[in-house]
């Protein structure tokens, strides 16, 4: 069994060695580690580019060609087609029918 | 160079500014951190956590205080947040990874001290896990406090100002600290050797 003395000797080497710790000093590759984390971050929170900025002259041009082509092929489409239903005359006597159909005989009776 | 230049150049995330306060500040945030852990490894990784945090928040820095306090209460609260992970484990995980720790360090240590006393290590190894077990039993304040003191040059003016108290409470905190440690010590000598 240890004396009250060795424990006292004892206890105050441990706290010497509490209060006195040796000091510690990062590893080689602290600092390669952490600016490669720093990358990391810049990588994650750099704004992303709009995919328009990121496709080929030759693709940029050939949308612009195809968005013009399939303009002017529904404005020909329309222009052309001659549907008698979008005659101004049809389109009243149609809707005259539909709620005032007695409006005929009304305007014969005056 | 002045410290709001410094910052501005932090701010604006100069590679060269964090070259210098790395170099500046990694070891004093390794030994804040190795006072809480006691673990060289993981107060590296949580060191390495701290310096991430600054890159990342020194754009919220307000400036109401000096940057190596703000830096100091980063290490500080990470490994006070460290620690209470820690606790919150459950038991078996803990000793799990206890047991697999201490057999890679065995081997490490067979590796390195081959003609080194086994006994002497041991007893090193027993006494370092005693300081750490009775720092913990310290509370917070206190051990803050006195981990700070245990730091190269910092002063009890800077320890004040990283915790937010007056010089005449932090000089006291460290002074009641050692008394507390040495009465911890003494309470659990018995169970240790």
């Amino acid at each position: 069994m240890k004396s009250n003395k060795h424990i006292q000797n004892h206890l105050d080497q441990l706290m010497n060695s509490a209060e006195n710790p040796s000091q510690l000093s990062t590893s080689s590759d602290f600092e390669d580690t952490l600016f490669a984390r720093f990358d990391a971050i810049d990588a994650q929170t750099k704004p992303k580019s709009a995919t328009i900025f990121s496709i080929s002259e030759i693709q940029k041009y050939a949308a612009v060609i195809l968005f013009l082509v399939l303009n002017i092929s529904v404005i020909l489409f329309y222009t052309t087609s001659t549907d008698s239903s979008d005659d101004p005359q049809d389109i009243v006597s149609e809707y005259s029918d539909e709620y005032f159909p007695d409006y005929a005989t009304l305007t014969s009776l005056e | 160079m002045e410290e709001k230049e410094f910052i501005q150049k932090l701010r604006d995330k100069d590679r060269n500014a964090f070259m210098q306060l790395v170099r500046e500040y990694k070891d004093p945030l390794l030994n804040v951190c190795f006072g809480y852990l006691k673990d060289v490894d993981d107060a590296e990784d949580l060191t390495q956590e701290v310096f991430t945090e600054v890159y990342k928040t020194i754009g919220n820095f307000k400036e109401e205080a000096s940057l190596f306090t703000w830096m100091y209460r980063i290490a500080i609260s990470r490994s006070l947040d460290e620690l209470k992970k820690r606790r919150s484990l459950k038991r078996a995980a803990y000793f799990e990874k206890r047991v697999r720790s201490e057999a890679a360090e065995l081997e490490m240590s067979q590796k390195v001290s081959d003609f080194s006393n086994p006994e002497e290590e041991l007893l090193q190894k027993q006494q370092q896990e005693f300081i750490k077990y009775c720092l913990n039993e310290l509370p917070e304040t206190q051990r803050t406090a006195f981990v700070l003191s245990q730091q190269d040059g910092l002063s009890y003016k800077e320890i004040a100002e990283v915790m937010e108290k007056s010089l005449s409470s932090i000089e006291s905190l460290v002074h009641r600290s050692k008394q507390n440690l040495r009465k911890i010590m003494e309470g659990n000598y018995e169970n240790y050797f």
